[in-house]
This record gives C-alpha cells, structure tokens and sequence, in this order.
C-alpha cells in the first residue's frame, strides 16, 4: 500500500503543478500546495442573498418548506428488505428532491411492524433503512450525505394491530436536515 | 432417600411438539389435582399479597414431596407477633416455585404425621412416629429477641427419626424475606443438591409512552424498581457472569449502541458505541466476551469482543440478518437466528463462527434462542398465530412446546436451569411470567407494568451450606 502510494507521488506532483498553472496562468515560482477546489456549486439553489430585501430568502424558505412536505415514505414487504418494484418511484421522488437542497444532511429510519422480536426487528430495520440508501445512492444522492437509523417495532406509524397498520408500519421513513 | 441432582432423574422424557394436546387431555382427567394445586397456588399467593395466575398445572412427575410445618414461635409468641407465619410464607412460597417440589399442605397430612418436637441443646427429639406420607419435614421454631431473630430449621426424612439437617438462621426482622429466601435455599440444597434460583434477580425491560428503561427485580417478582430512567428506548439487557453488570442496547446516542448498567455504582458508559445499529449483546460464560449484533457493511452480522473492547472478530457472513446471539455455557459454541435460508430460524455456530449448522426447521419463524445454563435444552420462540415457547435439544430434535396461551416470547433461564421466564402477551399489554422447563408452574411476575425482554441473572453464591 505504501509502496504504491510511493511510487505515484511524482505524477500526483505533476498533475498538481499543471493544475495550479492553468489556473493561475502566472509564471512565477509554484505555490507548495494546490489551491483549494472550487466551491460546489450550490449558489443556484442555496443563494446567501443577505442584503437583499429578504423577498428571496423568504421564497427560498417556502420552496425548501414545499420541497420538504413531498419527501415520502418508502414501504416493504413483509419479513423483507428489498425496495419494492412500485417502491421505485418513490425513491425517485426523494432523489430528485434531495439533489436540488445539496446541503440537506438525510437520515434514513427504518422501521418494521409489531410482529416478530425486538432484536430481529431492529436488525431487520436496519437492513430497510439500508436498502433505501442503496436505492438513494444508485439515483444519485452522495452516501455521505445519508445516514441511518432502525427502530425496528418500537416506532409505529400506526398503533394499529392488523394488516393494514403492519403494511404501514413496514417503512422507511426520509428525514432532512 | 436422598435425591441426585442428575438432571434427568427430574425431568420426565421430552414430549414431542403434536403431544402438547394429549397433555390437556391428562390434565382435564387429574381434576382433583387442579384443586390441591389451586390450593398451594393460594398459599404462595399470600407470601406476595398480589394476586397470582394460574396459567398451567403442575406435573408432578419427578418432584419431590416436601410439607413445611406452621414455625412455632419460641420463649414470648406475642413478641414474636406475626413474623414465624410470615417467614414460613416466604419459604414455602420459594419451594413450590423452585421447580424441585412438590410442597403439600400440612392440612392435608393424616394428623399424626404432625411431628412434636423439642429442642435440647443440639438435639432434635421427636416425640411422635410419622405415618402415611413420606413428604420431606421441615419444622422451624423462631425466637425473636431485642438484637434480632434467629430461626432454627430442621430438616426430616421419614422414616429417620431425627432430623437429617439442622441450621440456625439469623437476621433482623427487617431482612425476613432474605432469610426467608436464604432457608429455602438451603433446604433445596440439602434434599436436592441443586443451588436453585433462590437469591437471583431478574432485569427487564418495561415501557412507558414512547420509552422504554430497565427495571429490577427479586426472582419471585418481589422489589420491582427502575434501573435507567431516560426518555429513549433501552432494550435487550444481559447479565455478566458475576451480577455486577448488565450489558444493553440503547438509544440515548440517538442510534443503536451497547451500554453497560454497573449495579454496584449506578453508573452508565458506552460500551460499543458506533453510526451502525449495535445490539443483542449477550455475555459469554467466563464474562470474557460480548457477543453482539453490528450492521457493519450495510448486513445485520453478529460479531464478538473482550470485554475490555478488544479482539474485535466477525463470527457471521450471510446476506440475511444474522442476530440474536447465546452462548453455550460451555462458552464453546453460539446459537443465533438468521433469515439466511429465507425465513428467520435457529443457528448455531462454534465461537470462530465455524461449523454453522442450523436447528429448527418447524414453523417459518423461530427466533431468540437461549441456551440453558445445563447445556442440555435451548429454549426458543416459534410464532404460529403469535409466540410460543419451545424447547429443544441442542441438535436440533425433540422439539417441546412450553407455553400454551396467548403470545409468549422472550424466553431466559433460571440460573439452575430449571426455570423460564419470559414475556407474555394477552390482549395489549405484556407481563412478566415465570414457568418450570416443562411448562408447568406459570405465574405472573409482573404487574400494571407494559413488561418484556425478562433475562435471569446469576444466583448469588450462598456460603456456609453446613449442617
């Protein structure tokens, strides 16, 4: 490992100073280090926009507000993990949401219904909350911008102790921070 | 007649699953012994002043007999007040729990079993021969006195005239139900050779709107107190070896992570503390290592560690969850459930995680298995509609159903292996119960509590077993 870390230096070396040259585009004697990268870039939809009459900051809030109420839930399959086919969309939508606010910090919950143990409930949540963020991360979202979260039964959506509130409570559930 | 602690001169052959059903039919015939064992369960019912439920007979097969006299009270009876009755409640209502006896009413010997006796010096004489039952005797005299109490038991076999045993006990009246509980040991230890259960406690996990903390209590349901008081969710407790500490999963850090409970100090830490879920952890026999269950890579697995956060290996690797684990108390192998083969069922491995092999094949989901302190039964949770409680041999065969009514789960053993205790559920809240091995015995150990995830913790060793 270190070998090869060794063995690449020089060219990281060269790709760095070429680096530096084209931006600066100065002849004079290389700075040590390479500039730090450009900021990403969030300015499109995270304006800081201070000073301006507020107007913007206030249609910013709403639309982060409006973007945050169409975050949904993805549900499972009984004693399953895997995202579901009618499922996707689902994901799509949180995706297509989560890319717009790249500043949001997402967690992920994963949560199961009332039947089964604690123990195998909270590891089968986890194993859902898991799945989701592997669906999240294949439509584009940074896995290090998500984190996850099992609460196995101990979180019901729905107190309910029949098909219909299982099937709602077999769930990963997005939150946005 | 001195009775071995063999385990299997106790326990009557397994049953199989199918033959629970002919086990009712025994039951309906022997009325007349639902009446005597409705009788001893009122006699046990006043040593709690709580009410406790019958849930299934008793069967007898293998227990011993045993009747504990009314304790007579020496010098001044009125000084002594109520204390003899009460201190007798507490030791009969331990033997009739403790899975090894058969404890009758001294009403319903022939009258001239009742036994006279009197104490000189060292010697017990009995002035009366016994007749009819060859029930164990055990007589107690109590002088109660201005520096404390001290009850003198003695223990008798028919047909030995002399007393077999005999032992002074000395506490304050304050300490009676832990004389109480001291005596009921020692007298099992005397006739069975077995250290029971007696002076163990039982950890627990009870739940309140949305959190759920760890409470404590006597292993006959008595002192019922909360352990950790905070507004999240503390589960799965398990005991060390030593009853000085309690491992569990908890979500104070906002996520899974294993904490330790210190019992001596009260105080709190972090044990396995990570952005994975970290949970089931149970204690190896020899207190060495936490088996637990990480996500690690995106997989519920189940992995080991020291005590001291060591030595940190992965036992599993399968694509399913893998959780749940329990050691052999050989410390040498570990059962867990896995939903590897499609549907969660029972596994065991060796401690490298090798030599996977799995044990239940009945019912698509068995869960949380734990294995008896004596090696000899693993004790599951199948659900059909529900839980019940299985046991079953440690390769997997002579599968037995334990529990009968409504959804029971969460099975522990008694440290002596003898007895469950375990969460059942009727209606919308769950309780505490405790039952034999084979099921019989069930009692309710809780009350007015939303209760679960029950694990018995280590007898405390009682010294001085002399006669």
């Amino acid at each position: 490992m270190q070998r090869k870390f060794t063995h690449l230096l020089p060219v990281i070396a060269v790709l760095v100073i070429a680096l530096a040259v084209a931006v600066t585009g100065c002849k004079k004697k290389m700075p040590p280090e390479a500039p730090p990268p450009p900021p990403p870039k969030v300015e499109e939809v995270a304006p800081p926009a201070p000073d301006t009459t507020g107007q913007a900051a206030r249609e910013q809030q709403a639309n982060m507000d409006a973007d945050r109420a169409r975050i949904v839930t993805v549900y499972f399959e009984y004693d399953k993990s895997e995202v579901r086919a009618d499922q996707r969309d689902r994901i799509a939508t949180n995706a297509e949401i989560f890319r717009r606010w790249t500043d949001w910090r997402l967690s992920i919950e994963g949560n199961c219904d009332e039947r089964g143990t604690v123990e195998y409930n909270l590891a089968l949540g986890e194993r859902r909350a898991m799945a989701a963020k592997q669906a999240l991360v294949a439509a584009g979202i940074e896995a290090a911008r998500v984190s996850t979260v099992s609460y196995g039964e101990e979180r019901p959506a729905d107190p309910g102790h029949d098909e219909t509130a299982w099937a709602k409570n077999r769930r990963a559930e997005f939150r946005a921070r | 007649m001195t009775f071995t602690s063999n385990s299997s001169s106790i326990r009557p052959p397994v049953i199989e699953r199918i033959a629970f059903f002919g086990k009712l039919g025994f039951i309906v015939h022997r009325s007349s012994f639902i009446v005597l064992t409705l009788l001893l369960v009122l006699i046990t019912a006043a040593a709690w002043a709580q009410p406790i439920t019958l849930r299934m007979e008793t069967r007898s097969v293998g227990r011993m007999e045993i009747v504990v006299m009314p304790f007579r009270a020496v010098r001044d009876s009125a000084f002594a007040g109520e204390l003899p009755r009460l201190l007798r409640e507490v030791v009969t209502g331990d033997l009739a729990y403790s899975g090894y006896f058969n404890v009758l009413d001294p009403e319903d010997l022939p009258p001239d079993t009742l036994v006279q006796v009197k104490r000189t010096g060292n010697k017990w004489d009995t002035l009366r021969t016994f007749s009819g039952s060859t029930a164990a005797r055990v007589q107690g005299s109590v002088t109660v006195a201005w520096d404390g109490v001290t009850a003198s038991i003695a223990i008798f076999q028919p047909p030995i005239k002399d007393a077999i045993h005999i032992k002074d006990f000395r506490f304050t009246s304050d300490d009676l139900r832990a004389a109480g509980h001291e005596i009921a040991a020692w007298i099992t230890k005397m006739v069975t050779g077995e250290e029971g259960g007696f002076a163990s406690r039982i950890v627990f996990v009870v739940k309140t709107g949305d959190s759920k903390n760890l409470w404590m209590m006597d292993w006959d349901g008595a002192n019922p107190r909360s352990l950790t008081q905070d507004k999240t969710l503390n589960l799965s407790p398990s005991w060390s070896p030593d009853g000085k500490t309690i491992y569990f999963t908890s979500f104070s850090g906002g996520n899974a992570d294993i904490y330790q409970y210190n019992l001596e100090t009260g105080h709190i830490a972090p044990f396995i503390n990570s952005p994975r879920v970290d949970s089931a952890p149970s204690v190896s026999p020899d207190g060495q290592w936490i088996a637990y269950c990480s996500s690690g890579e995106g997989n519920p697995e189940i992995y080991r560690i020291r005590a001291d956060r060591t030595g940190r290996t992965q036992l599993t690797v399968s694509y399913g969850v893998d959780t749940s684990p329990s050691w052999s108390p050989t410390g040498h192998d570990l059962v867990f459930t896995s939903d590897r083969g499609g549907t969660p069922q029972i596994y065991c491995m060796d401690v490298d995680g090798a030599s996977v092999v799995r044990l239940t094949f009945a019912g698509n989901y068995n869960e949380t298995a734990r294995w008896s302190p004596r090696g000899d039964l693993i004790a599951f949770a199948s659900r059909e509609i529900g839980f019940q409680i299985f046991t079953m041999s440690p390769d997997g065969s002579h599968e037995r159903r334990v529990t009968g009514e409504g959804s029971n789960y969460d099975p522990s053993w008694s440290p002596d292996g003898m007895k469950l205790v375990y969460t059942s559920q009727t209606g919308g809240k769950s309780s505490i119960w405790t039952c034999n091995w084979d099921g019989s015995n069930a009692r309710q150990l809780t009350f007015g509590l939303h209760a679960s995830q029950p694990q018995w913790g280590p007898a405390v060793a009682l010294t001085d077993h002399d006669n």
